[in-house]
């Protein structure tokens, strides 16, 4: 697989580093809370990211980190009783966030897509796949009449690679396999054709290994195709490897690390993204019957976040202090690259992974 | 599906079998003869008594009368009623439309009271209409449809004098007198079954509502309205069916109160009629047509089902 040599002005780091006019979505200071039983729970805390025009943003963190949150936040869907209650999500000069409904879900399925991490569960099971695709056509292209939906729908199964799209269109979800629906999703992501961003939340987790690949490989051609932007959630590391140009590290409902691909694999700042790193499986690289590396404990409760680093109790770099009394800021290391860590610069050199696994 | 029909339709017979045979022997069981209804208050010698039970062939043992019954039976010949001195089917196409009319008309008004109160109740979770369709259907549901029919007659019919209490007339007499009269019956079938439909278009309507394929819909870019009531609403449908057709096998049981209550002549009263009298064979007649309409109804229901679910293949 071939990944694309970024081909926009892409922005590199976060909006206080990049300039006005670059970024397709800006998002600024985000807060999204849910109501509890003691009070407001923070989500996702204070977030700034910027993605530029046709760049894929790898979105990593555990589940529960607020990743998913992130990704709804875009399209206006945080479900209730959750509701981003700061900041402003930008596309193209608009703020979502303050924009009417009607505006909203012009926007939605149009310019901005979204793929949910389920195919099993994300299309509606009493309605046929055509009527599922044609319906989007129907909203944001009112033009187009019923034939030239069909006609349209059809030939973006095609170019989506799936094998006879004439007969997928009346069949209904139940009677598709996991991998055609992935697609399916993604043919009804892209139908309209004006796709400027497109959300992907863990769209292989639900799939078997060699259909991830395969529906990997798709987006890194489509997004080459159309130039769309891409925001690729997922909590694998080697999925955004091969795939994204920048990478944004998530933890607690907070930005931890931002780097390029290149240079976060080199170096990993964050001790969560070593700890990522660690736990990626390597073919050969460990001898069989030996333990699966992984980050010892759970994400923190985020009704519950004890002071200072959220990531303390699991760090294998903590100290008292400063990690215990304060929460770290997100720093500047370098252009382009961001840590929230107290101690990133006190950090032992990064281990070649493969080295270091080889000497267990 | 049309094979599923048919194979449906054919498995009627050996449920409306049972039925009969469950009404042949629970009526004749029961004390009492159709000879005391017959005779009423006039003085009658017991040999005489004795010659009508021969000649209704009352005296024979009771499996003796069964076989000779079942074979007229299972052709739908039901005889003639003892005390209309005319054929069951005759005397059943005159009361059949009143019952029909009843359960019809509550019919409609529970879907388009019902379903539309459980489907806003539903999007509006905890807001005012959800907590005031919850009491209503609570109250509903509890009020005994008979009682409820005397409460309004007492006072829209008697008090206000607004619509006539009891009684029926075709609509040959003008549709103002047919209708008028029916208002109150079928207000009084309604109540409880709406309260039964509002609570389950709101039961299902919430657990579609938070299905991944709701968010998909809005994220494609489609009206609330339209996720409601085209990808929300059809998902929902196949439970809903159910308690409409339930309802509605109800609801022709609850037609004997009602008809009672406002004595209007249809089947439920021609039926409580019959019992009274035992009046065997007007009985045994008038619940062959009561089952029958259950079973289609039942019939309809399920192949409504494979129109909303396309899972479910026949």
């Amino acid at each position: 697989m071939t990944k694309p040599a970024l081909q926009t002005n892409g922005s590199p780091g976060t909006s206080d580093d990049s300039r006005a006019g670059e970024n397709l979505l800006e998002i600024v200071k985000l807060e999204v809370r849910f109501p509890d039983n003691t009070g407001p729970v923070t989500v996702i805390d204070n977030l700034d990211i910027t993605i530029g025009h046709g760049e894929i943003l790898g979105l990593v963190g555990e589940s529960g980190c607020g990743k998913s949150m992130l990704a709804r936040s875009i399209l206006g869907l945080v479900p209730p009783p959750g509701k981003v209650t700061k900041g402003k999500i930008v596309l193209d000069g608009v703020d979502l966030l303050t924009t009417d409904e009607a505006t909203m879900q012009d926007i939605r399925g149009n310019k901005v897509s979204i793929i949910l991490q389920e195919p099993m569960t994300s299309l509606n099971p009493v309605f046929t796949i055509g009527n599922q695709m044609a319906e989007v056509l129907a909203i944001h292209c009112p033009d187009m009449k019923r034939r030239e939906r069909r006609a349209r729908s059809v030939e973006m199964m095609e170019r989506i690679g799936i094998q006879y799209p004439e007969n997928r269109y009346d069949q209904y979800p139940h009677e598709l396999s996991g991998g055609i629906r992935q697609r399916v999703m993604i043919a009804i992501a892209l139908i309209c054709g004006n796709v400027r961003l497109l959300v992907a939340d863990e769209p292989t987790t639900a799939l078997d290994v060699t259909i991830q690949a395969q529906i990997l490989e798709l987006f890194v051609k489509l997004q080459a195709e159309t130039q769309m932007a891409l925001l690729l959630i997922t909590h694998d590391l080697g999925v955004i490897a091969q795939t994204a140009h920048r990478v944004a590290v998530m933890y607690a409902g907070r930005l931890v690390e931002i780097s390029d691909v290149g240079r976060l694999f080199e170096k990993p700042l964050h001790p969560y993204t070593r700890g990522l790193m660690y736990s990626l499986p390597r073919a050969g690289a460990r001898p069989r019957k030996s333990h699966m590396p992984a980050i010892p404990g759970t994400v923190p409760n985020l009704a519950d976040l004890p002071p200072g680093c959220p990531f303390y109790d699991r760090c294998e770099y903590r100290q008292q202090q400063p990690c215990r009394e304060a929460m770290p800021q997100l720093e500047q290391v370098d252009r382009g690259r961001w840590v929230r860590c107290h101690r990133w610069h006190e950090l032992p050199q990064f281990e070649v992974l493969s080295a270091r696994l080889d000497r267990r | 599906m049309f094979e599923y029909a048919l194979r449906r339709i054919i498995s009627f017979i050996p449920t409306i079998f049972i039925t009969l045979t469950l009404i042949f022997f629970i009526t004749r069981m029961v004390p009492g003869s159709p000879i005391s209804s017959l005779v009423g208050h006039q003085a009658v010698s017991a040999e005489q008594i004795d010659a009508i039970t021969r000649d209704l062939g009352l005296d024979r043992p009771i499996l003796v009368q069964y076989l000779e019954w079942l074979p007229h039976v299972l052709i739908g010949d039901f005889g003639n009623s003892l005390f209309y001195k005319q054929p069951i089917i005759e005397v059943v196409a005159e009361r059949f439309p009143v019952t029909l009319y009843l359960t019809v008309f509550s019919m409609i008004v529970t879907i388009s009271i019902g379903m539309p109160l459980g489907i806003y109740a539903a999007i509006r979770r905890g807001g005012a209409v959800d907590y005031a369709s919850n009491a209503f259907s609570s109250i509903g549901m509890a009020m005994p449809s008979f009682w409820l029919g005397f409460l309004l007659i007492i006072v829209f019919a008697v008090s206000l004098g607004w619509l006539p209490a009891s009684g029926y007339r075709s609509p040959d007499f003008g549709i103002w007198n047919w209708l008028s009269r029916l208002i109150l019956p079928v207000i009084a079938q309604s109540l409880a079954q709406i309260g039964l439909v509002v609570r389950m278009t709101r039961a299902s309507m919430i657990e579609v509502m938070g299905q991944e394929y709701i968010t998909m819909a809005r994220a494609k870019g489609l009206s609330e309205t339209r996720v409601v009531l085209k990808h929300a609403l059809k998902n929902a449908m196949t439970q809903i069916t159910t308690v409409i057709g339930l309802t509605f096998a109800l609801g022709l049981g609850g037609s004997v109160i009602i008809e009672n209550v406002f004595a209007l002549p249809g089947l439920g009263q021609l039926i409580t009629i019959a019992a009274i009298r035992r009046d065997y064979s007007m009985l045994e007649g008038g619940i062959f047509y009561l089952t029958l309409v259950a079973l289609v109804v039942n019939l309809i229901v399920d192949l409504a089902y494979a129109y909303f679910n396309p899972r479910i293949r026949y």
